[in-house]
């Protein structure tokens, strides 16, 4: 009892976390297990005028390791850069259902999960893009 | 029978005085509430692979012929949709290479043959004609080095042919949650020559409501501006009262259009907010948003953005164009201006134009809205009178 509780006081690292694993849990149908080693890197390539630097950041990284893309909403230049990106494990979200939960997301968010907890997050700003690169390369 | 529908209208009548009683303490009324909003045309235009969804649009009247004009930022051009006929007319497409080349943000009508197409970053606004084709690249002569020109779609650019002055949507580099930002303006004026725009001043004043006070602000603090006769009107998005500015920089009020919608006070954000709490606070308060006029007839409509529950029944967040809107609308010097409801989840009321005769042209590419058909671009004419 006395565990649980010190348990739930625990402040998360990232605010959002509950509802960024429901949101892939409901829309994505990701399990307990999806969240052991995982860097999800989350876009919205409709609102965000800065999804082509992402982009062009990420298709020259040489590693996809554990790298979960997570694409909200429908763009040309997500279909340019599709076939270059699909050595990533990719989930669409169309219809940006992710709007419905409170996930912090504005900016391209980066978030990095252990033993199902986030460890390390970073809202990636177009003067950091370079920065989440590195963190992908060189995480931990 | 009879009694049970005697005591049925009674609770009915406690009811209705209960929701009277909540909504003078809330607000106070100052608009006259009407629910004839007249649809006058439905239009539907095919557009299969054109884009459909625009943040910067206009309009334009050309041979007895309106146009809808939307900036799509993904293919670097405008595009011409006839309402009149009910198709896509045609595009000006601008080269992103090149020595003529124009990264459009933004741009203003001045008249069918005189389009002006602001630059990304505000490095140059290009002159064209109707077809596209350049008349002139106009250059930035002096330095602004506080108040840097940037596009927002509610802070358009503004030309003033009589005496060559336009006005375009800056910034100063100091952060909105500073009390300093607030003691600048939001806009800046030029002089223009045939090839250049040489810098007077930057122009506008906050309301000192706008200044931040115990750790909050008002979040969106530009204002919606529009040009009328030689003067913009400029609408706060957290003040009742609409205002004026002239070349002079002189601000005057105009009048108080309250919202029978929106409470007296306004919420405030605090200022250490995250990027959610912004989007919440945005989605759930209710606060002004455009306004279009009719000059012809100086009519001015006024767009309201309803408050809402942040969560919806199944506890998913609210969407903002799922809230409620309404329009105010009324001449200039109306002091009880009249209120109508809009249909929730139907229009996209950030879209829409005066286009004359008491008619608005307004989006119905709501993706709330059951019945907009995919591939299409729709809108209604309505008249509020």
């Amino acid at each position: 009892m006395l565990l649980a509780c010190f348990s739930c006081s625990q402040e998360k690292l990232y605010n959002y976390q509950n509802d960024f694993e429901l949101y892939l849990k409901e829309i994505h149908h990701l399990k307990e297990s999806d969240f052991e080693e995982t860097i999800f890197y989350v876009l919205d390539v409709e609102s965000c005028s800065c999804s082509e630097l992402n982009f062009k950041s990420l298709s020259m990284l040489l590693t996809s390791k554990n790298v979960v893309l997570v694409i909200i909403g429908t763009s040309k230049i997500w279909e340019h850069y599709k076939p270059k990106l699909n050595y990533f494990t990719i989930l669409e979200d169309v219809k940006s259902e992710i709007r419905r939960y409170e996930t912090g997301l504005g900016k391209p968010l980066l978030l990095h999960y252990k033993n199902q907890e986030i460890i390390y997050y970073q809202n990636v700003t177009d003067q950091e893009i370079a920065k989440a690169s590195a963190y992908i390369l060189n995480p931990n | 029978m009879k009694i049970k529908n005697l005591y049925l209208f009674l609770i009915f009548l406690l009811l209705w005085a209960c929701a009277i009683r909540e909504s003078t303490n809330n607000t106070t009324e100052t608009s006259e509430i009407t629910t004839n909003v007249k649809i006058i045309n439905q239009i539907s235009i095919p557009c299969d692979t054109l884009p459909y969804n625009f943040e910067y649009s206009s309009i334009l009247k050309k041979d007895n012929e309106l146009y809808f004009v939307g900036l799509d930022e993904s293919t670097n051009a405008l595009y011409f949709y006839s309402i009149t006929s009910q198709k896509f007319s045609y595009k000006i497409q601008k080269s992103k290479e090149g020595s003529d080349k124009v990264i459009i943000k933004d741009f203003y009508i001045h008249t069918q043959d005189s389009i002006f197409l602001l630059d990304h970053y505000g490095k140059k606004v290009q002159l064209i004609d109707s077809k596209g084709k350049i008349i002139n690249n106009l250059k930035f002569k002096n330095e602004q080095n506080r108040n840097v020109v940037e596009a927002l779609s509610s802070k358009r650019m503004a030309f003033f042919g009589k005496s060559n002055r336009m006005i375009l949507p800056s910034f100063v580099e100091i952060e909105d949650t500073k009390n300093e930002f607030y003691e600048h303006g939001f806009s800046s004026l030029f002089a223009m020559t045939k090839d250049s725009l040489l810098l007077l001043t930057e122009i506008g004043r906050y309301p000192k409501e706008y200044i931040p006070i115990e750790n909050s602000y008002y979040y969106s603090t530009y204002p919606d501006m529009i040009k009328y006769g030689h003067k913009l009107i400029l609408n706060f998005s957290n003040h009742h009262t609409l205002f004026t500015i002239d070349m002079e920089n002189k601000m005057n009020k105009i009048i108080e259009w309250k919202s029978n919608y929106l409470k007296e006070d306004f919420e405030r954000l605090s200022l250490d907010n995250d990027i959610q709490q912004a989007s919440n606070y945005i989605s759930t308060n209710g606060f002004y948003t455009r306004i279009t006029v009719d000059e012809e007839t100086e009519t001015l409509y006024r767009i309201v953005k309803h408050t809402q529950p942040l969560k919806n029944v199944e506890g998913k967040l609210n969407q903002y164009l799922e809230c409620g809107f309404s329009i105010i609308y009324g001449k200039l010097d109306e002091p009880n201006p009249k209120e109508v409801l809009l249909e929730k989840g139907k229009y996209v009321p950030y879209v829409v134009h005066s286009i004359g005769n008491n008619q608005l042209l307004i989006s119905l590419e709501n993706p709330f809205n059951p019945n907009n058909e995919e591939n299409k671009l729709q809108f209604e004419i309505i008249e509020l009178k």
